[in-house]
């Protein structure tokens, strides 16, 4: 299976001849990283308020989640246009929904809709990176985690933007269990609890502050429960 | 000077012509500056160096050694600004011990920018050079095609419009050393804020005709914001074993003598230790089955390995051989089972190294088949 | 209410002087010629039974289609122009499975009657309003009893010409629907189980009913969950608990 990614600017690589032609293009990636990790009874979704272009700072304090409802959130990572165009046309769904329906979106509803919304811009898509959470009609955890063109899955945990390759590898190694040899198969997710959970998510972040120059600033979390979500503010490195 | 090794760019073109990516090149992202006070020059750099999005290093040194009274700050590839420093720095130190005489920054500057022009940019340094000499301070940038200016006050790198914001706002002719070090500092910080490029800390260099005060971290600005409070200890047994083999290990003899090695080819294991001619004997005594190496520069009781009994138990042996380095006829004999010599002087000749230089070098022989070894 | 019949009674978009719209007023009138069809909620399920009026041994009992399956869930009793309902029921059908293709879920019952009722108005719509359907000449002609299952609980709606629809627990719809209500009045408990249902709903039937009531000249269907059209013999079992 073939995840598709937009290509964004070229890098210029070592012992290249080649001119770099300047061009245009209509995607602009504005970083950030979003994480999500969920539980028996909670889920945990953070991102960096880092707003960056290129190598500058827009805005330290630019929230990337949106609450849709008290059981469901979507964070997204990256072009920042489109994850407002997104994240509104998404809310505005969710509101028709409601009126139509007498009822909030469970999540996997939000999920179905994500993945049709971005499917429906195939062939320009929203350069966007997004993580639907939230808690499922059983009242449990869940993430669900796309490509930019909608194929998305159900998983325990995951991570989505520009610290996606320093955080996803320690999410496995945290969460999943401890070897896929093992047989009978273990589960594959280790549901921690829920204070643990935050705890990882915001080492994960401070550490990927450390290296990643699109993460910083302040890293925000939501945290879903049964009596809805609750909000935390923690600082990362300034610079 | 001896000049770059270009025959791989035909085959990097035609590769990357096939869509091969290259390697992606350390940057020092950067934010680098430098003023004229009063007495001197004072130079700055923040202490970040990236490839691509990530942080390669976070606390880095930009500010190169030219002279002793000559420093220079570096952003662009990192081991462009490492190299054209060092270079020249050499350079200045020949000339030096030529002329006798302090280096004069107006000399760094020119060796520098004909450098860069001779490479057409190619090499990827852009510097603040700062130093002085018999003439009084100087400042100069020079960028990487070649060009330069010389400057009273002075940016470098992807932060450098965030410092020289700073500097346009805050210089003034004549400062003294502390606002003049504070400035810099401040330019730097606004880099290290602002430019996703530069981060971490401050380093700052004080050049004055008295001398050099480099204040490595002169500014340590922020610390991780978050501790973990619980750490995951891994329980014994979180690794799944997949397979199990016991080894045994082999009991090492040493006996008397000069240390010396006998070694199991096969396992890879040291079996015995010790002076060569007990050595053989022991081995011969045991017909070990196997191989073995034996270097005999230290041992002098080399006719020992010729000895009738250790020569019969080397016959003994299946699929073996045993490599003897003399140093006195200074090569290599090989004894293949059957008693067969095959002479390795042509492979190993001159050989001095220890036992495991030499094991590693029949492995080699070993793993490319040579017909000779087999 | 005909005595005050006039020219007001010709066009669907014209209220009459005493605030009616004639034509839809005709419509349910139309219903009350139809078969009758008898919904019966439980806590486990929702019984449907349609009388299907074979008026000719030489028709095929099967080819009267009086219940549809619109989705999984949901399942449509219909009395009146069975014809209209078919147009009905393709739109629900529609609805709900670009429901399950937008959301990944059933669509709530509620909502899909809604959709139903929201066709039904169109009847006052031009032909060139940027309706999908074009511009209708007159109202439908049918009322539909809609059964389904919503979230763990089962619902039963009852629609009409105008748009109007209604929650209930009981309902008949046809010809003989006052006599079946009031049959059902007495009848209907909440803790009916479904097989007492099954059997509410057909004798309900059988008393309106004209003829004697056999394996071919009903339908039944339910919604427990699932929707289930019950076979000849299915039927046959339910008329011998009777």
């Amino acid at each position: 299976m073939t995840i598709i990614v937009p290509s964004g600017t070229g890098n210029v690589y070592a012992g290249s001849g080649t001119i770099q032609h300047p061009s245009w293009s209509p995607y602009d990636e504005n970083g950030g990283t979003c994480v999500a990790v969920s539980g028996n009874d909670y889920c945990v979704v953070a991102s960096s308020n880092r707003l960056s272009t290129g190598f500058s700072i827009l805005t330290r304090d630019e929230s990337k989640i949106i609450k849709m409802s008290h059981k469901c959130v979507i964070a997204t990572a990256n072009c920042q246009a489109d994850r407002k165009t997104l994240q509104k046309t998404l809310q505005t769904r969710h509101i028709m929904y409601m009126h139509n329906h007498g009822k909030p979106m469970s999540v996997a509803a939000m999920a179905q809709l994500v993945s049709n919304t971005l499917y429906y811009k195939r062939f320009f898509p929203y350069y966007t990176y997004n993580l639907v959470c939230g808690l499922d009609e059983e009242g449990k955890g869940a993430v669900y985690t796309y490509d930019p063109v909608g194929s998305y899955e159900r998983t325990g945990y995951s991570c989505e933007g520009t610290g996606k390759d320093l955080i996803q590898p320690v999410l496995d190694n945290q969460l999943k269990a401890s070897s896929p040899l093992v047989l009978p198969a273990e589960n594959w997710m280790t549901a921690l609890p829920m204070d643990d959970a935050v705890d990882l998510v915001k080492d994960a972040f401070v550490s990927a502050g450390e290296r990643d120059i699109y993460t910083g600033d302040v890293v925000e979390l939501l945290i879903i429960t049964k009596d809805g979500v609750r909000t935390e503010h923690l600082d990362l490195k300034k610079d | 000077m001896v000049g770059f090794d270009f025959d791989l760019c035909k085959r990097n073109a035609f590769l990357e012509e096939r869509g091969v990516k290259g390697p992606l090149l350390t940057k020092t992202g950067t934010t680098i500056a430098g003023v004229i006070y009063k007495d001197g020059v004072v130079l700055g750099a923040d202490t970040r160096s990236t490839a691509g999005n990530t942080v390669a290093d976070k606390n880095c040194e930009k500010i190169h050694f030219i002279a002793p009274n000559i420093y220079c700050c570096g952003a662009g590839t990192a081991a462009d600004t490492e190299n054209v420093t060092g270079m020249i720095s050499s350079q200045l130190e020949l000339h030096r011990y030529g002329t006798g005489r302090q280096s004069r920054v107006i000399t760094a500057m020119t060796l520098l920018k004909s450098h860069l022009f001779r490479y057409q940019g190619h090499v990827s340094a852009a510097l603040v050079l700062g130093g002085v000499d018999l003439k009084g301070p100087h400042l100069f940038t020079v960028y990487p095609h070649g060009s330069t200016d010389s400057l009273p006050y002075a940016t470098m790198g992807s932060g450098s419009l965030n410092a020289m914001a700073v500097f346009e706002s805050g210089y003034e002719e004549d400062m003294s050393k502390d606002s003049a070090v504070a400035l810099v500092a401040r330019a730097i910080r606004s880099g290290i804020f602002n430019d996703l490029g530069s981060g971490s800390n401050v380093d700052i260099c004080v050049i004055t005709k008295d001398g050099v005060e480099y204040k490595r971290n002169y500014e340590y600005l922020q610390g991780k914001t978050y501790q973990r409070k619980k750490p995951v200890v891994y329980p014994r047994g979180t690794a799944a074993v997949v397979k199990e083999r016991t080894i045994r290990l082999v009991d090492v003899d040493v006996l008397e003598g000069d240390a010396t090695e006998a070694i199991d080819f096969r396992a890879g294991s040291r079996i015995l230790e010790g002076e060569g001619s007990k050595l053989y004997e022991a081995m011969a005594a045991r017909g070990l089955a196997g191989c073995y190496i034996v270097p005999i520069q230290k041992v002098r009781g080399v006719k020992a390995a010729h000895s009738t009994e250790f020569y019969e138990a080397a016959k003994r042996m299946e699929r073996c051989w045993i490599r003897l380095l003399d140093s006195r006829d200074s090569g290599f004999n090989s004894y293949i089972p059957g008693g067969k010599d095959v002479p390795y002087s042509s492979y190993l000749e001159g050989f001095t190294g220890n036992v495991h230089t030499l094991w590693n070098c029949v492995r080699y022989l070993y793993s490319c088949r040579h017909p000779q070894v087999e | 209410m005909f005595l005050t019949r006039s020219e007001y009674d010709r066009g669907v978009n014209t209220f009459s002087p005493e605030g009616r719209l004639f034509q839809v007023e005709y419509a349910i009138e139309a219903i009350k010629l139809g078969s009758t069809a008898i919904g019966v909620k439980t806590k486990t399920g929702t019984v449907l039974a349609v009388e299907k009026r074979v008026t000719s041994p030489l028709l095929e009992p099967t080819s009267v289609e009086k219940v549809a399956e619109v989705d999984e869930h949901i399942g449509v009793a219909m009395s009146g122009l069975t014809a209209d309902a078919r147009t009905l029921i393709d739109h629900a059908r529609a609805e709900t499975q670009s429901h399950r293709f937008t959301y990944n879920e059933p669509m709530p019952v509620e909502s899909c009657t809604q959709a139903v009722c929201d066709l039904s108005l169109r009847f006052g719509e031009d032909d060139d309003d940027g309706g999908s359907g074009g511009g209708m000449s007159r109202p439908f002609g049918v009322a539909l009893l809609v059964a389904g299952w919503d979230n763990g609980s089962a619902v039963l709606f009852h629609t009409d010409p105008s748009g109007t629809f209604y929650r209930c627990e009981a309902m008949a719809i046809g010809s003989g629907s006052e006599g079946a209500q009031t049959a059902l009045k007495e009848g209907f408990r909440a803790d009916l189980s479904l097989e007492e249902a099954e059997v509410l709903a057909l004798s309900t039937l059988k008393q309106v009913m004209e003829e004697k009531v056999t394996s071919t000249n009903v339908d039944i269907a339910s919604v427990a969950p699932s929707y289930h059209l019950y076979s000849p013999t299915e039927v046959q079992g339910v008329i011998g608990r009777l």
